[in-house]
């Protein structure tokens, strides 16, 4: 196993996919990422968890990733959640350019998975 | 084997001379062939103009000499005259079959008075119609080197004349060419080595670094010693060193390999102790039976500590301001290549602001009839005097000097010196090309450049984010798919970080939906940005006050 910049583990329950991000997120990577997190998506899901626990660094190109997929989600009548640290890098920015108030975030995964099954299905 | 015979002394060739008159004539032949105008030719053009000379003072129809490839233990057809084919074909002939093969076994002169399948195996030689055949070993401090023999394509018998000759020949030649040929060897060997060894050392903020390299003084030992150091993707830093067991360019290839195995693991971020076993099993399957001691080690991206695994290999010393002492590794983990596998263990070394790291291979403690630990004991103390507070590159002079102070060593040298700086860099610079895959070794380097000038979360990541957002403009605005560079440089004056982003690319508009997030990200992260835009580039000022 060659050490990448970041890697997504994937989980799936009760219709609520979770998608765990770890590393840092930039330019460089940030395309092959929301590959990773589009293709693990089926139709079937109500929510999917984008956790950034284990994300130790985001840029703008990585924040974009979030903002696109929430509007493709939209689309499809499905609901992004994201579980955000309140410390570290990550929380600043997303802090900087408004997501909490755009997409809905909570600081932990049980909170956010709570939050995703109370989505009508 | 027929016509093994003792000639009669003073038979045909002879008879007309007196005594002195054929041994002054006998001197005059082999001077003849070997005088000094053949001490400047090399390899190739030595052993053909002695095989041309050797065939006309004997009267010979052809002349070849088959030299001894130590590796195979077979005699290789190297310079032939009236015989090119032998050459031409890469004849190899076993020691101890065939002509040229007992003669090399037995280490004597053989005469064949009539050439068959049952007394010479070299099919060329037959091919070409040869009927008699001298031939003699060449020999050098006791080893043989080769054969040289002359033939006849008419029945002839060698007297004992011709036999003397030839050895005579033989001897003078041998020695010529073993010159040559550890020449030879020595230059090939020391290319390996010097491509092998890191040309230029990694430059790291924080960190001063300088090598030595001495190949060993005696022209047969080639050693295979190396070092390298190279900065992982993670932003610590990897430091080996090593020593090939064995000699000459075999030694230099299998520490090309392991160099370059090495760097490949490295890549996985994982333990020194992990990659000792991964080279182990490297060199178990790809080189059996060969040795290697190895001491690799990283260097975390803090400079906090050194954390290493010794594989039979010598200590690191330590110097620091308490003095000089060698790094303890427990019981000591034998050396990589064994039969058997074995667990490493790590060992752990804090690294102060001004400490320095002494890596090195044996060449530089051992001696000649000395105890190892007196010769440990002397590096100990000159090694506390030149190192300790100095710049590894301005210490190692001295410390070469005075270790080796009328002696010389036997054995290859190689020293790494690492030490951790005294005062934080005021100043940083780093310079690299404008692409995506950049910018993480940026942020590495500058969260370290930071760290080490005392900035902390949440200001260092702040600080770092900033940076990456203004690189990916460069990045994705500056220049063209034919690219371009990013200077990076940051200065720290009293209570204000301030960091400039500089490319000499001509601006192009936004043309993704990306932005305007990264100027948003800056200006809310950092105190002042300025962006000062030209037709020679642009440069991104930006500052932040810190604690």
């Amino acid at each position: 196993m060659t050490a990448m910049l970041a890697s997504v583990e994937f989980d799936r329950k009760d219709r609520i996919s979770v998608a765990a991000l770890s590393g840092e997120i930039d330019i460089s990577n940030t395309e092959d990422i929301r590959r990773q997190i589009f293709d693990s998506i089926t139709n079937d899901d109500v929510a999917v968890v984008v956790d950034l626990s284990a994300l130790t660094f985001i840029d703008s190109s990585g924040l974009h990733t979030l903002f696109e997929l929430q509007v493709v989600l939209r689309e499809h009548d499905q609901e992004l959640i994201l579980v955000v640290p309140p410390t570290g890098q990550p929380a600043r920015t997303i802090e900087i350019v408004g997501m909490p108030q755009v997409i809905s975030t909570y600081e932990d995964r049980a909170a956010a998975l709570e939050a995703a099954g109370r989505i009508q299905r | 084997m027929t016509g093994n015979r003792r000639t009669e002394p003073g038979s045909a060739g002879d008879r007309a001379l007196t005594p002195e008159g054929a041994a002054l004539e006998q001197l005059r032949r082999v001077q003849r062939v070997t005088d000094g105008s053949l001490a400047h030719l090399s390899v190739d053009d030595l052993l053909n103009e002695l095989l041309t000379r050797v065939r006309e003072v004997l009267k010979a129809d052809t002349a070849a000499v088959l030299l001894m490839d130590l590796a195979t233990d077979e005699l290789v057809a190297t310079a032939a005259k009236g015989l090119e084919e032998e050459v031409q074909e890469g004849v190899r002939i076993p020691v101890g079959a065939g002509f040229a093969g007992k003669i090399a076994a037995e280490r004597r002169p053989i005469v064949i008075d009539r050439v068959d399948h049952s007394n010479v195996l070299n099919p060329i030689l037959r091919q070409r119609g040869v009927r008699s055949l001298l031939g003699t070993p060449l020999i050098v401090e006791g080893k043989v080197v080769g054969v040289l023999h002359v033939g006849t394509l008419h029945t002839r018998r060698f007297t004992d004349g011709d036999v003397a000759l030839l050895q005579l020949v033989a001897d003078r030649a041998a020695l010529a060419l073993q010159v040559r040929i550890h020449e030879r060897n020595r230059l090939v060997t020391e290319t390996l080595q010097r491509t092998f060894l890191p040309e230029i050392l990694p430059s790291l903020p924080g960190m001063q670094i300088a090598s030595h390299y001495v190949p060993a003084s005696s022209s047969v030992v080639i050693g295979g010693d190396w070092f390298d150091v190279f900065a992982l993707p993670s932003g610590s830093l990897m430091l080996t060193i090593g020593d090939v067991a064995g000699h000459g360019v075999r030694a230099a290839s299998v520490m090309g390999e392991l160099r370059n195995a090495l760097r490949g693991v490295a890549l996985r971020e994982e333990g020194p102790d992990e990659i000792a076993t991964h080279l182990d099993q490297f060199l178990d399957h790809f080189e059996p039976g060969q040795m290697v001691t190895l001491l690799v080690g990283v260097v975390d991206r803090n400079l906090s500590s050194f954390r290493f695994v010794s594989a039979g290999h010598p200590p690191p010393l330590v110097v620091d301001g308490r003095g000089a002492s060698f790094a303890s590794t427990g019981s000591p983990s034998p050396p990589i290549g064994l039969p058997r596998p074995v667990s490493y263990r790590e060992t752990v070394v804090p690294l102060e602001r001004g400490t320095s790291l002494l890596l090195y291979t044996d060449g530089l403690v051992e001696r000649r009839h000395e105890p190892l630990a007196t010769s440990l004991e002397r590096l100990r103390t000159i090694a506390d005097q030149w190192l300790r507070g100095r710049r590894p590159a301005e210490a190692i002079p001295g410390l070469m000097a005075e270790l080796f102070d009328g002696y010389k060593p036997d054995d290859d040298v190689a020293l790494l010196v690492l030490r951790r700086e005294e005062a934080p860099e005021r100043s940083f610079e780093m310079m690299v090309a404008a692409r995506a895959r950049m910018l993480r070794h940026i942020r590495r380097s500058v969260h370290r450049w930071l760290a080490d000038n005392g900035v902390t979360a949440p200001a260092s990541d702040d600080i770092v984010s900033a940076v990456d957002e203004a690189c990916i403009n460069v990045v994705e605005h500056a220049y063209g798919p034919s690219g371009g560079r990013i200077l990076v440089a940051a200065r720290r004056e009293g209570h204000t970080v301030e960091v400039r982003i500089t490319d000499d690319g001509r601006w192009r508009p936004y043309r993704t939906r990306n932005r305007g997030r990264g100027v948003a990200i800056m200006e809310e992260l950092m105190d002042e940005v300025d962006v000062d835009r030209s037709p020679k580039g642009t440069v991104v000022t930006m500052r932040r006050g810190i604690a």
